[in-house]
């Protein structure tokens, strides 16, 4: 009976040990990698009560803080908050509410307020730049006691209303095909009058980030822009006659470089290039600005597989790329 | 890394995308994002250096003689595979290479066991499989070449090794499977040639 006790005792506060400081939790983000990012919550959350997350970067190998983190769309960290079945979309960051000061600056740690509206599970995938590239992170939570298992039953739309704008979706010339570069538009009209008045937002046009309907596969993008669109241009004639011209894609490269961000897409369009990793159905969160308010547009896609299932006798030629 | 005559280009283009503009500087944003969210590496388990090891691989060489049904056989080649995988970048990751050899040999025997184990006449479950382990292998190389940057110089070798042997053996799989599915994993590859490309330039 003592040697029950005293293991409940010892189960008990190793269970209050792997709470932080002020009943908050510490969650690392996946996947590993030479850096480790983590967020910060508190161990319960509740609907609609406003909390405070924060996350904070550090070198995998050392523990030391990644400080001087680029600024990248306006924002050190940007990130990205839904709940799994899709009814739900926050794109935030600590910038948001507050200047970064230097110490923030240096130790990497950045927090935001924000309030969960609904109870359930959810995602957010927080990216950042460091090193020449871009970095991602996916963290889960969960909010509420109720209705954890997240439900969704979500159907094929290309058009959504958001107030009095609606964003329709449509494809250049065909249907998504996983591992297939696709570009698509959305077309914005307020009262069904296209706007013209899209304003810059975070130095784009457009923020778009989409998701599988099974919480993966998640991406992040922009307008494309007709230097965008030049550069894919020069990558489909490399591949179709394997020829290589290194000079031009400098001058290209160093062309872009030299342009300050620009407003290119007043409305009512804006276009989009993706390639979808893998077939699915898939859930595009679209940010714009018209009159320089910032709305999102969710646009829910069927993207088809890539590659049937031959006969043997129909197999392509053996030709490895 | 191997790569051919004609990737040049595409190196150059593509680090161009990535280096150019302001807000393109990096992986994702549309043109790099195929590897986002994919399962990591398992934990290692037992360990080279450590005196039990020999019963791990005795314990999967019975586990693969076991097996009668040919696609459960493909999934222990690639489960072992991933596991020696896991061992290898645990170890290279501490800047312990002594026992490099035994895990690439190990790493490679059941990758190429693997791709040798597909046949032109075989059913569809078996040759979504197929793809499913070329998709997971350029997954392999991926990792890798994030992994890579955490590692002593001493070791960098070491992972190039073991991405030759993951490219080596993907291009074995993809031989034989249908041109959609080959032309699909363009930007994959690309994205894998990129991400070492940068991974290199860091060391």
């Amino acid at each position: 009976m003592f040697r029950c006790s005293k293991l409940i005792f010892v189960a008990i506060l190793l269970l209050l040990g792997s709470c932080t400081e002020d009943n908050q939790q510490k969650i690392t983000g996946q996947p590993p990698g030479p850096y480790k990012m983590t967020l910060t919550a508190p161990h319960r959350i509740e609907v609609g009560q406003e909390v405070i997350l924060t996350t904070e970067i550090t070198h995998s190998d050392t523990g030391m803080p990644v400080e001087n983190l680029r600024t990248l769309h306006e924002r050190r960290v940007h990130n990205f908050i839904t709940n799994l079945d899709f009814t739900n979309f926050s794109h935030i960051h600590h910038e948001d509410f507050n200047a970064l000061k230097a110490e923030q600056i240096e130790s990497a740690k950045l927090s935001f307020p924000y309030t969960f509206p609904t109870p359930g599970k959810y995602r957010m995938v927080s990216e950042f730049t460091d090193s020449k590239r871009s970095w991602i992170k996916h963290f889960n939570l969960e909010v509420g006691y109720s209705a954890l298992i997240n439900d969704h039953h979500l159907k094929k739309t290309n058009t959504n209303t958001v107030q009095n704008y609606t964003g329709t979706l449509s494809f250049a010339s065909q249907t998504p095909i996983a591992g297939a570069p696709i570009e698509m538009e959305v077309y914005i009209s307020r009262d069904n009058v296209p706007v013209s008045d899209l304003k810059l937002w975070l130095g784009s046009e457009a923020h778009v980030a989409i998701w599988r309907d099974d919480g993966k596969y998640f991406g992040h993008t922009h307008a494309y822009t007709p230097a965008m669109r030049q550069m894919m241009g020069g990558l489909a004639h490399q591949k179709k006659s394997h020829a290589t011209n290194p000079k031009m894609i400098q001058e290209m490269m160093l062309r872009m470089m030299s342009q300050p961000s620009e407003l290119i897409f007043e409305g009512p369009t804006i276009p989009v290039f993706y390639i979808f990793p893998q077939p699915g159905k898939y859930v595009m969160h679209f940010e714009c600005a018209p009159n320089g308010n910032p709305i999102v547009f969710q646009f829910i896609i069927n993207v088809l597989p890539s590659a049937k299932i031959l006969p043997t006798h129909e197999h392509a030629a053996n030709e490895i790329q | 890394m191997k790569s051919s005559k004609s990737d040049g280009g595409l190196k150059y283009i593509l680090l161009a995308i990535s280096l150019a503009t302001p807000g393109y500087v990096n992986s994702g944003h549309g043109f790099f994002n195929s590897f986002e969210g994919v399962p990591w590496l398992p934990e290692p388990g037992l360990m080279p250096d450590q005196f039990v090891y020999f019963i791990d691989e005795a314990i999967e060489k019975f586990q693969t003689s076991s097996y009668v049904d040919s696609l459960v056989i493909k999934k222990k080649y690639l489960t072992f595979a991933e596991e020696k995988l896991a061992e290898g970048v645990a170890l290279l990751k501490d800047s312990n290479t002594n026992h490099h050899v035994r895990i690439e040999n190990s790493y490679a025997h059941y990758l190429t066991i693997l791709s040798q184990s597909f046949s032109e006449n075989q059913s569809t479950d078996e040759t979504n499989y197929q793809q499913y382990c070329a998709d997971r292998l350029l997954q392999h190389m991926y990792i890798l070449s994030i992994e890579v940057i955490d590692s002593d110089r001493s070791a960098v070798n070491h992972f190039l090794t073991l991405n030759e042997i993951a490219s080596e053996n993907y291009r074995k799989l993809i031989k034989h499977l249908s041109r959609d599915f080959i032309d699909s994993h363009f930007f994959k590859k690309e994205e894998v040639k990129w991400s070492w490309e940068i991974a290199l330039e860091s060391d």
